[in-house]
């Protein structure tokens, strides 16, 4: 190596030579602990620390999953930050001519970093060995990575699957972007809106999604139905893995059925209370049905490529929460009336009961 | 060594520094309880704080400080009128002190936050929604609420 600054910086005066040294000693300094950083490692955005320290921040708090950022700039962290050899090294010569001063021979603080230097290349080398960095924490997690070239689907970053709930159905991944809350992936890009409009598109997209979920998880659930179901076949081909859904699925209808029982009870509280159990469950059913069907013929630009794009929406039958539900349920209620011609079912009569009021109360 | 301990130790030297002469005290109530610590400081310049001095009483999770929570930090109660400041107890609304909380910051770093603030409310999510509504309709009344309730607290110390 013998470029330009190899020729000038030894020339350079005392001075200038102690700057760089401050500003080198500074720079193996990790900010999180003050401490020297024998194992530095570095974040995709370019910042250093210990390599204990990233990691204790990193599994801080991950009971509840949420994005792994850089304390620093607050980047999102998505690849596992890996060893920066090159401050390692400088970080070693500091230390190891520290500790080969005859004058002083190795004070208590020296011993000590010595010491510390020790465990934390110890500590390093054996979760690397085990394959345990970052105690698995960027193998136990993904991100969801939404590409539009890709049909908008929602993918593992580990393993490339597609992903639709909070955990990757193949490699068991919690996805850290997956919003319990709203059920959704954070797939707007906030930079391209501004305050309010921003706002408004989530707000449509909240709408639309509380929309596609109840009408895909509606037809799901119907499985009674010989006909809806092979319809659903054929407006849905199979082309993700379906029965990673299944295990969820019970859990998801009684969530479904509470939401509605208590719309349905909300509304008919004072007046029918003693409303037999038998009567909601077949009203149940039968909206359920007529909901997914009037929907089909409202949309018909909803093929089956409307499905496979938002199946983010299709694990989130709960997201039928009481402000979407009220709003949505209304027009729904009316398009029963002629939507139950199709649907020669026994329990016409009690449905239809059952249908008046809810729509009177609605209004 | 813990970092709050090696905070301390910095902590003098630094305060001597011009970057910091706005401070006037920030030291551990008692000097082997690291939890538990006190700061006073001078109001921000051009803010209805200025020529002031304040106080801040500031605890330490020690287990958890830095990585898993920064200082819990109150204004002596009932000194500081601010749309973010509760004016009972002294709680102080700052995403650093919650939210956005990273362990990069220090002690130095949390004050200078909240002398900024002083300088600058938030006026998005007041704590006192009677002195936030104030400062937002008449300045000048506000500034003289602020003033007066300092002047009231300087003259109860005496």
């Amino acid at each position: 190596m013998n470029g330009h600054l190899h020729t000038v910086i030894p020339k350079k005066s005392n001075a200038d030579h102690l700057r760089i040294v401050g500003r080198v000693l500074d720079s193996t300094v990790c900010t999180i602990c003050h401490d020297y950083m024998f194992v530095p490692v570095m974040t995709s955005c370019g910042h250093n620390y210990c390599y204990e320290c990233l990691n204790n921040w990193l599994n801080n708090n991950r009971s509840n999953v949420s994005e792994l950022t850089c304390p620093q700039c607050r980047n999102v962290i998505t690849n596992e930050p890996s060893l920066n050899v090159a401050l390692q090294q400088i970080v070693d010569l500091m230390l190891d001519i520290a500790a080969e001063d005859p004058q002083k021979s190795n004070s208590s603080e020296v011993r000590s970093l010595l010491t510390q230097r020790e465990c934390s290349v110890a500590e390093y080398k054996s979760d690397l060995l085990e394959e345990t960095l970052f105690n698995s924490v960027f193998k136990n997690t993904a991100k969801a990575i939404i590409d539009d070239d890709d049909d908008g689907i929602a993918r593992c970053s580990n393993c490339q699957w597609e992903v639709e709930g909070p955990v990757c159905p193949n490699c068991n991944a919690t996805i850290r972007n997956y919003n319990a809350g709203a059920q959704n992936f954070d797939e707007v890009d906030v930079d391209e809106y501004s305050d309010g409009e921003l706002e408004e598109v989530e707000r449509d997209l909240d709408n639309y999604r509380a929309e596609s979920a109840r009408t895909v998880h509606d037809l799901e659930a119907e499985e009674g139905d010989e006909s809806l179901s092979s319809e659903m076949d054929q407006a849905w081909p199979t082309r993700r893995p379906r029965n990673f859904m299944h295990g969820e699925e019970e859990e998801e209808e009684e969530e479904d059925r509470g939401s509605i029982d208590s719309f349905i009870v909300d509304e008919e509280e004072e007046e029918e209370e003693e409303e037999e159990e038998q009567e909601l469950k077949d009203e149940r059913k039968f909206r359920r049905a007529s909901v997914a069907l009037s929907d089909d013929d409202d949309n018909e630009s909803r093929d089956s490529d409307f499905y496979e794009h938002n199946d983010d929406g299709y694990a989130s039958g709960d997201s039928l929460d009481e402000s979407t539900s009220n709003d949505e349920l209304e027009p729904h209620t009316i398009r029963l009336t002629h939507s139950q011609d199709n649907n020669n079912n026994n329990n016409n009569n009690s449905a239809r009961k059952k249908r008046l009021i809810v729509l009177d109360s609605d209004e | 060594m813990s970092r709050i301990v090696k905070e301390y130790m910095g902590l003098q030297k630094r305060l001597q520094t011009p970057e910091f002469s706005w401070i006037s005290f920030l030291a551990p109530v008692d000097d082997d309880d690291l939890s538990e610590w006190v700061c006073r400081f001078q109001g921000p310049s051009e803010s209805p704080f200025e020529g002031f001095e304040l106080g801040l009483n500031i605890t330490i999770d020690l287990e958890k400080y830095p990585i898993s929570g920064g200082p819990r930090v109150l204004f002596e109660p009932r000194t500081v009128a601010h749309p973010n400041v509760k004016w009972d107890t002294g709680e102080i609304c700052l995403d650093l002190l919650k939210d956005a909380w990273t362990p990069i910051y220090t002690l130095l770093d949390v004050v200078g936050a909240i002398r900024d603030l002083l300088a600058d409310p938030g006026l998005d999510s007041p704590l006192d929604l009677d002195i936030a509504q104030i400062y937002d309709a008449d300045y000048e009344a506000y500034v003289q609420i602020v003033r007066y309730r300092l002047e009231e607290a300087r003259l109860a110390r005496v």
